[in-house]
């Protein structure tokens, strides 16, 4: 009697899965579709299946000149931006979450504090300051401001993980003799795998996809990222939208294959038999 | 266990060092431009706090402020039950750990990898009062009452906006969630199965305080977040934020003074960093309210 | 299931990452090796250049007009064809972010030698702001070809020019010629014909005008520019109007909103929810009859939708034998950077561009945009040309939107504040009388401004 209650319960839960699993998928599909259809078909028939897969968006990009170029330039600063901002990221969280000491409250608030202004307010003294530094037009400079930008978000992340983990943990392996850094890259870290995956995918997008910076702070044309060599296809009046579509759509696969790949992570770092040992 | 001030600085100093550089100097010092008028080129004019009366006293700017905090606290409200509150159910519909719900989780995530300007097209489309797929629905099964001009009526046009922005977003307070739920210790569960305790009274004894924390963070983030967006809005409203301001949001009304619209008046840096500074006074004092209501509490 | 789709996915990416580019290179080397070819390539032209003429130069114009690449690409080839030794790249900017893109890079002294400047106070403070030179007839000889009334968008009050006039828009209606044909309509030439027009598509289920509420723009630009022009009398009202001698509660005015709000009744349903790309959708997929907008859709048109047969007509007029006025929107004018190296060069190419030749090569290959250059009779677009059917023979029936001259200064600029009345109006707040003065009442600082 009882188990057979379970089940119904669990099939309703299933179906509201299923049900919200549609409310997900139909705008992507609605993305992937459109990519693959030409402009005329996209203006006219907006909703329908493409006539025939049209793949001239993604040939393209793929033959945009120095696309390989482009594409590396933008892998490197979003990599790069991200490994940077999740190493400090976690230092600070770390020392916000652990120590108890009167800074701690308003440092947070301090950092938070960046989320406050509008970042394009600010763009002009970036250029000048980036301009003093001599690093207008470097790759470097993007980066900087990449990581500077995303460390708020990044160290609100790991730090509501790290205080799910019980200091106890840390306590043991103190007792043990462990060092700070080894507890920190050793105990803590490994159980806030999800935080790192979350924080590298919800900074991977933006930074990935940003044509305002590089269009602002790059000049060279063999320093463009990816992006920012498509913003070309948006027209004041006409957009190719085909382009633009197949453009986003191939710049969301670096994003999905980092998440399929950390997906694993995503959840079982915190499992509660990990932190009962 | 020795935590001592040294290290404390050692951990904090890289991320201070870079984020006040590059982020924080910068954006406070450009809120000094609130002091003058400019147009983003040539000599500033100093004006003292002109601007800042012109945005609390002088037609339409007051109006325009006013009516965009408005808005942005129903965004904020939307944002925290469409996104927020649903991510919450979802993670405890996944937490069950029935068959699927991997894959559920994982494909729930995907529009969060999408660009916003792909979102605010689609979005679009699927509210266009003409073809779009929404009303086509709901006039196939009978509810054509409810089909509407989504974008364009001025009751359901920021509603609307906060759908398609939870629609992106909710992947990271859902997986958020499903992290603090699978670190609850099931053993608590089970003693509290032995006292007999109703499921309702589990989720708000025991879940809710467990993964308070998290809840803090979202919020916290939730709340940042909202009262700097504006992205969206421009994607799918243009700069006007229309139908007649209605989903006129302070981020909105900061970029469109501050940098002009589509062959409108010249920017407006100073009226804009004006806005910017009350944005910051008001998103810091929110925080700073939120944290010593919830904080002290949780021991923030 | 998962981890195929990985194994696909990290699949994708190292072939996106590896395409395009040969093996065996080390990666570092790699990144430099386009610049250095790029580079060589060059030195030997200008080895090749250096021979024949002086020192060759080469010079880069910005722009927002990301569509018109290809089209610019071939008027600095033919350009180069006659100056050799000045080689011209055309470096468009993503429209949106064009003005914050120009701010920063003027600003740190990394901006283009050409700028493509914005008509009206949008481009005049590049001038005020010190970064664009004064042009003349002494260096831009081909100016005084130039009617003075196309100066004046790039001139300050006292007569100086910043920047040499010539891309500019014509806005009207354009319609589809088969649905036209199939209903025995004929372009219609007054207002009552116009909505007899609209009368007969809606009782055929046609929907008669693409036109929503969503986007603001094209609210004053694309239906109160044109439609105003034979209600109050085109430009020399516009000249009244800033120097305070009328205003927005004349009758002329109030009439043009009257006008605007008896046309929603021919809008599709919904039409609140209805954006400029869904307006350009409705025509182009010949769902609708009539598409209130301009010259510059002619290119993207056809090019969406090659089947689409359509033509164009001015703003109808009140009486029949009325003067037929043509709106135009000044769009760009050429400016040279205060901080070129090479002056020479850089007049030598804007002279060109505003010739009778660059004008004519930019009406060709620009589709949609015109100079007004007096010797530009015809286009070679057949859809382009039928705009220019409208000028009168001395060119002196075109007004240019009113909106823009003096009356954007400042926020709330007179576009906004006519969007807001207008989309106010349809939806049943105000009657055409209180839309007026809603705008009397915003443009109160103007009005203050010139009494002073």
């Amino acid at each position: 009697m009882r188990i057979t209650k379970v089940k119904y319960k669990d099939a309703l839960i299933q179906a509201l899965l299923f049900i919200y699993l549609i409310f997900t998928v139909y705008p992507v599909f609605l993305m992937v579709i459109t990519a693959l259809k030409t402009n005329a078909e996209i203006i006219k028939h907006p909703l329908s299946m493409p006539i025939k897969l049209n793949f001239s968006g993604f040939i393209k990009i793929f033959t945009t000149q120095n696309f390989a170029l482009y594409f590396r330039n933008s892998f490197f600063v979003t990599v790069l931006s991200i490994l940077i901002t999740v190493f400090v990221s976690i230092l600070l969280s770390y020392a916000l979450a652990r120590y108890k000491m009167k800074y701690v409250n308003p440092l947070s608030i301090y950092f938070l504090a960046g989320m406050m202004i509008p970042i394009r307010l600010g763009v002009l003294y970036i250029n000048e300051l980036l301009n003093t530094l001599n690093l207008i037009d470097s790759l470097i400079g993007l980066i900087l401001v990449y990581t500077a930008m995303t460390i708020p978000f990044s160290m609100f992340i790991f730090m509501g993980f790290i205080k799910m983990v019980p200091v106890e943990l840390d306590e043991s392996a103190y007792i043990d003799g462990c060092s700070e850094r080894k507890i920190l890259f050793r105990i803590i870290a490994p159980l806030i795998k999800p935080a790192v995956a979350t924080v590298t995918i919800y900074n991977f997008v933006p930074i990935w996809n940003d044509v305002y910076f590089p269009l602002i702070f790059i000049h060279s044309p063999e320093k463009k990222t990816l992006l920012l060599a498509v913003t070309i296809f948006f027209g004041q009046f006409q957009t190719d939208w085909s382009l633009v579509f197949s453009a986003l759509t191939v710049a969301t696969i670096p994003v999905l294959t980092i998440y399929l790949v950390g997906s694993k992570y995503f959840i079982r770092g915190l499992t509660s038999g990990a932190l009962k040992g | 266990m020795k935590r001592s001030k040294t290290s404390f600085a050692v951990f904090v100093l890289p991320a201070f060092v870079i984020y006040t550089i590059f982020m924080l100097l910068p954006l406070i010092s450009s809120l000094g431009l609130s002091l003058f008028s400019w147009t983003g080129y040539g000599e500033k004019e100093f004006v003292g706090l002109s601007n800042f009366s012109r945005l609390f006293t002088e037609n339409p700017f007051n109006v325009r402020f006013f009516n965009s905090l408005f808005n942005n606290m129903k965004f904020f409200i939307y944002t925290i039950i469409l996104q927020n509150v649903a991510a919450l159910v979802i993670a405890l519909l996944l937490n069950k750990e029935l068959t699927g719900s991997k894959f559920f989780r994982t494909v729930y995530f995907i529009p969060t990898t999408i660009s916003v300007v792909i979102v605010g097209f689609l979005w679009t489309l699927i509210y266009n009062p003409l073809w779009g797929p929404l009303n086509y629905v709901l006039k196939s099964v009978g509810l054509e009452f409810l089909a509407k001009p989504w974008l364009g009526d001025p009751k359901f046009a920021l509603l609307s906006i906060a759908v398609a922005n939870a629609w992106q977003y909710v992947g990271i307070p859902m997986m958020l969630f499903l992290a603090g739920l699978q670190s609850i210790s099931q053993d608590i569960y089970e003693a509290s199965d032995i006292d007999g305790v109703s499921s309702w009274q589990k989720f708000f004894y025991i879940t809710l305080p467990l993964i308070s924390p998290v809840i803090f963070i979202i919020t916290t983030l939730t709340f940042v977040g909202n009262f700097s967006a504006f992205e969206i809005i421009y994607a799918m409203e243009g700069t006007l934020a229309g139908p007649n301001y209605s989903t006129d949001i302070l981020g909105t009304f900061f970029y469109r003074t501050s940098f002009g619209q589509r062959a409108g008046a010249p920017p407006d840096m100073g009226l804009g960093a004006a806005i910017a500074s009350c944005m910051f006074a008001i998103i810091g004092l929110g925080v700073i309210l939120w944290f010593n209501l919830y904080g002290k509490r949780e021991n923030y | 299931m998962k981890k195929i789709l990985a194994c696909m996915l990290i699949g994708i990416l190292l072939l996106t990452l590896f395409a395009g580019c040969g093996g065996g290179k080390s990666f570092g080397t790699e990144d430099k090796e386009p610049a250095k070819a790029e580079q060589s390539t060059q030195n030997e032209e200008t080895k090749n250049a250096d021979q024949d003429t002086g020192k060759p130069v080469e010079l880069a114009m910005t722009s927002w007009r990301t569509e018109d690449a290809e089209g610019w690409a071939k008027i600095n080839e033919a350009f180069n064809k006659q100056y050799p030794n000045i080689k011209v790249k055309f470096n468009p900017v993503k429209n949106t972010e064009y003005d914050s893109y120009l701010q920063a890079a003027l600003t740190s002294g990394k901006a283009e030698e050409i700028i493509m400047v914005r008509s009206f106070d949008a481009g005049k403070r590049l001038y005020d702001g010190g970064y664009l030179v004064e042009l003349n007839e002494a260096v831009i000889p081909n100016l005084k070809d130039m009617p003075a009334s196309t100066k004046m968008p790039f001139s300050t009050e006292d007569g100086k020019i910043y920047a040499a006039p010539e891309g500019l828009v014509y806005l009207g209606f354009l319609y589809n010629k088969k649905i036209f044909e199939s209903n025995n309509l004929n372009k219609p030439e007054t207002w009552d014909e116009f909505f007899k027009a609209c009368e007969v598509l809606k009782s055929k289920g046609i929907i008669p005008i693409a036109q929503g509420a969503k986007d603001s723009w094209t609210l004053e630009e694309l239906l109160s520019g044109p439609i105003i022009m034979p209600f109050v009398g085109g430009e020399e009202w516009k000249q009244k109007l800033i120097k305070g001698e009328t205003d927005f509660l004349d009758a002329g005015f109030v009439k043009h909103l009257e006008v605007i709000n008896k046309l929603k009744d021919y809008f599709p349903e919904g039409y609140e929810g209805i954006g400029y790309t869904d307006q350009q959708q409705m025509f182009i997929s010949e769902q609708a009859a009539i598409y209130p907008s301009g010259s510059f859709e002619t290119f993207y048109l056809k090019k969406m939708n090659p089947d689409l047969d359509f033509g164009c007509f001015a703003t109808p007029v009140q009486n029949k034998g009325d003067k037929r006025w043509l709106n135009a929107n000044v769009s760009f004018g050429y400016g040279i950077n205060k901080n070129c190296k090479n002056m020479d060069a850089a007049n030598t190419y804007v002279n060109w561009l505003v010739s009778a030749e660059g004008a004519q090569m930019l009406g060709d290959t620009v589709v949609g945009f015109y100079s007004r250059h007096p010797e530009v009779r015809g286009v070679a677009d057949e859809q382009a040309s039928e705009w220019l059917t409208y000028l009168s023979p001395q060119s002196d029936n075109v007004m240019i939107t009113w909106t823009y001259q003096y009356l954007k200064k400042q926020q709330p600029d007179v576009g906004t504040l006519t969007s807001e009345a207008v989309s106010k109006m349809w939806i049943g707040d105000y009657t055409p009388q209180q839309a007026a003065q809603h705008i009397q009442d915003g443009m109160k600082w103007f009005f203050d401004s010139i009494k002073k």
